[in-house]
């Protein structure tokens, strides 16, 4: 017979108790815990929200990139290196250059480690009367797209652009303005004569209000061909200038490092809605990801402090409990402490029978609490126990000091309780009965 | 079992102070019960009774007087040797029989041994046991007995250390007649024996006992 024996058994005999007991331990450690491990949770889903909208917010500014890239190649282009010589004002009054430049600047400005410029292409443009149908147009020759090697992120294995912004036109195929289809009733398909050579028109362009509405594009080639400009261009296209609209001037010097008889023209009203929108997009996106942050925080900081409150006054509770329900089991075993003592018990033996039954309420108490606590926070804020994030709040030293601190706080609470019981005079109990 | 063991109460009193009143509870009693005797205390209710078998069980410290047990004087010792001390050399048996209802039967008669060293625990624990007619019960807890048999369970625990001195309160103020025989008749096995035995009762035929002192207010009667 040993002083375990005899916790043991009366555990059993008076399961109640020490079940009550125990809930009450187990469910101020679960409330505990669990606040702790919601402010954990808390810290890890916003950060996991953050890290979402900001890969929702790089999506869309990608996106935004692919729809400016598109309406920029509707639009026109961002910038025009033109021969240094050319007339701004004969551009204006003509439609188109007068001033060629070899067709190799495209080439050297391609492989020149260019940065600010992504798309380049080569032109020749030329205003002259379409003779099959008598009618003055702006006759545009591109080969399409020339590979910048300095822009390998939108190249493919072989050095071609993987979503070129302009196919190359096939040959035998054209490409006619808005309004030149209008007049002569063109659409997709039809086969036209020009310069006595078959053309299908492979598209019509949307009305643009400018000089698209009235040009025909053809290869790069032909228009060569047909104006006798063989090896000769008078204009490189640029799309999608990387640049901000205040530092435009850095493209223009840029490109005459590499091709020094050049001028750059800008079409700056596109570029600055193009920056401004870019950058506003930008700034909203920002905004948003900024505003749930900061929501997230004051919900944190709500949360901390309601758990600081929180914490002591269900500790204080649970040791309150604890302490009167140890108290009711002096009281209900009064003759059996009496007796104990008649027989020979030490006063510290009494004691260590109810310590030891308080302890063992915190043990346990604090193993359910701790685990209910846990999964509960973490449920709370959408991290069930088989994801993995779960593991990022298992905290060894929380846990420790649940099952060193609940046992203790126990024994405290019963500290009390059972040196009165260890006091219990056996004369007057057993007097008394 | 110690033959020469014997309690000896000298001139003991004890006074309460109860809501102003000065009650008293024993005035100069003295009793000596010699190793191997039987004595027993008559007196009605409230003659103080129990308050001299707690003062001479180490329990209750007198006011005045003093109280010997083989040759020991207890209120002499600290309250932890008095204890241990209690726990060894003396023996009680209640009215109430205060058996730890979680425990079984046997469990009970060894409860002591928590406390104590004692030799042979198990074994001493179920002779006294067979001897009191309670075999077939060990694994019994005391809400399964009846009445007699949880009195002959306690005094078995009382027995279990091999006490010099025996003290019962009333042990058979709940028992019918039979009982009451096989509980008396144990004491005195146990007096017979070499242990002294002093029980208190208000109203058991007294014929045939070695002493027999009267307890009235708190004092003997001549």
């Amino acid at each position: 017979m040993s002083i375990w024996s005899i916790i043991r058994k009366e555990v059993r005999y008076n399961l109640g108790n020490f079940v009550i007991g125990l809930v009450c331990i187990a469910m101020a450690l679960g409330i505990v815990v669990g606040a702790i491990t919601l402010l954990s949770a808390h810290d890890i889903k916003t950060e996991r929200l953050v890290e979402a909208k900001e890969r929702e917010t790089r999506e869309a500014m990608t996106k935004l990139e692919d729809d400016y890239r598109l309406m920029m190649r509707d639009m026109g282009h961002n910038v025009l290196v033109l021969h240094e010589e050319q007339s701004i004002e004969d551009l204006r009054m003509r439609g188109a250059p007068d001033t060629y430049m070899p067709e190799e600047y495209v080439f050297e400005l391609s492989t020149g480690g260019i940065e600010n410029l992504n798309h380049l292409f080569p032109i020749l443009q030329e205003r002259a009367t379409w003779p099959e149908m008598e009618r003055e147009v702006i006759f545009s020759g591109t080969m399409g797209q020339v590979p910048n090697f300095e822009k390998p992120q939108f190249l493919n294995d072989e050095g071609r652009y993987r979503n070129p912004i302009r196919e190359t036109l096939q040959e035998g195929a054209i490409e006619v303005g808005f309004e030149i289809a209008r007049v002569e009733d063109l659409s997709v398909g039809d086969t036209v004569t020009l310069f006595d050579e078959e053309f299908t028109i492979h598209r019509v362009h949307s009305r643009k209000g400018n000089e698209d509405d009235v040009t025909v594009w053809a290869s790069l080639d032909k228009v060569q061909e047909w104006f006798d400009r063989e090896g000769q261009i008078n204009g490189i296209l640029a799309l999608e200038c990387v640049c901000d609209f205040e530092s435009f001037g850095m493209v223009e010097e840029e490109v005459r490092q590499i091709l020094a008889d050049t001028q750059v023209l800008e079409f700056g009203t596109i570029l600055r809605a193009r920056f401004e929108a870019r950058a506003r997009a930008d700034e909203m996106h920002q905004s948003a990801v900024q505003q749930e942050q900061a929501y997230r925080e004051q919900l944190g900081a709500q949360r901390a402090g309601l758990v600081r409150i929180m914490v002591p006054v269900v500790l204080l509770g649970a040791a309150v409990w604890i302490f009167f329900l140890i108290l009711n089991n002096v009281k209900e075993r009064q003759g059996e402490i009496a007796i104990m003592r008649t027989v020979g018990v030490g006063q510290g033996k009494i004691m260590g029978i109810f310590l030891v039954k308080a302890a063992l309420m915190g043990v346990a108490g604090a193993l359910i609490g701790y685990l209910a606590g846990m999964i509960g926070g973490a449920a709370w804020e959408g991290i069930p126990i088989w994801q993995a994030e779960f593991g990022r709040l298992i905290s060894p030293a929380l846990a420790g000091l649940v099952l060193i601190g609940a046992p203790v706080l126990a024994i405290i609470a019963g500290w009390i309780p059972a040196m009165k019981a260890a006091q219990v005079d056996p004369a007057v109990i057993l007097r008394e009965e | 079992m110690t033959q020469t063991a014997a309690l000896h109460v000298q001139e003991v009193s004890k006074y309460y102070d109860r809501n102003g009143r000065h009650i008293t509870a024993m005035e100069n009693v003295s009793v000596e019960v010699k190793a191997g005797t039987f004595m027993v205390i008559r007196g009605p209710s409230g003659s103080g009774k129990s308050t001299l078998l707690l003062a001479a069980g180490g329990l209750l410290r007198p006011d005045t007087g003093k109280v010997m047990v083989g040759g020991e004087d207890l209120y002499a010792l600290s309250p932890d040797r008095r204890t241990v001390f209690r726990g060894k050399n003396i023996g009680f048996v209640f009215q109430q029989f205060y058996l730890v209802p979680y425990l079984t039967v046997l469990e009970n008669v060894k409860m002591p041994g928590i406390a104590l060293e004692i030799q042979g625990l198990n074994e001493r624990a179920a002779e006294l046991l067979g001897r009191f007619q309670l075999s077939e019960r060990l694994e019994h807890f005391p809400s399964e007995l009846s009445i007699g048999e949880r009195q002959r369970v306690a005094l078995a625990r009382a027995l279990i250390a091999k006490p010099g001195v025996l003290l019962a309160d009333e042990p058979t103020g709940n028992l019918d007649v039979d009982n009451e025989k096989i509980i008396v008749d144990c004491l005195w096995e146990y007096a017979q024996n070499g242990g002294a035995v002093l029980m208190a009762t208000h109203g058991l035929r007294t014929d045939g006992f070695d002493d027999v002192v009267e307890l009235e207010g708190g004092r003997l009667k001549p």
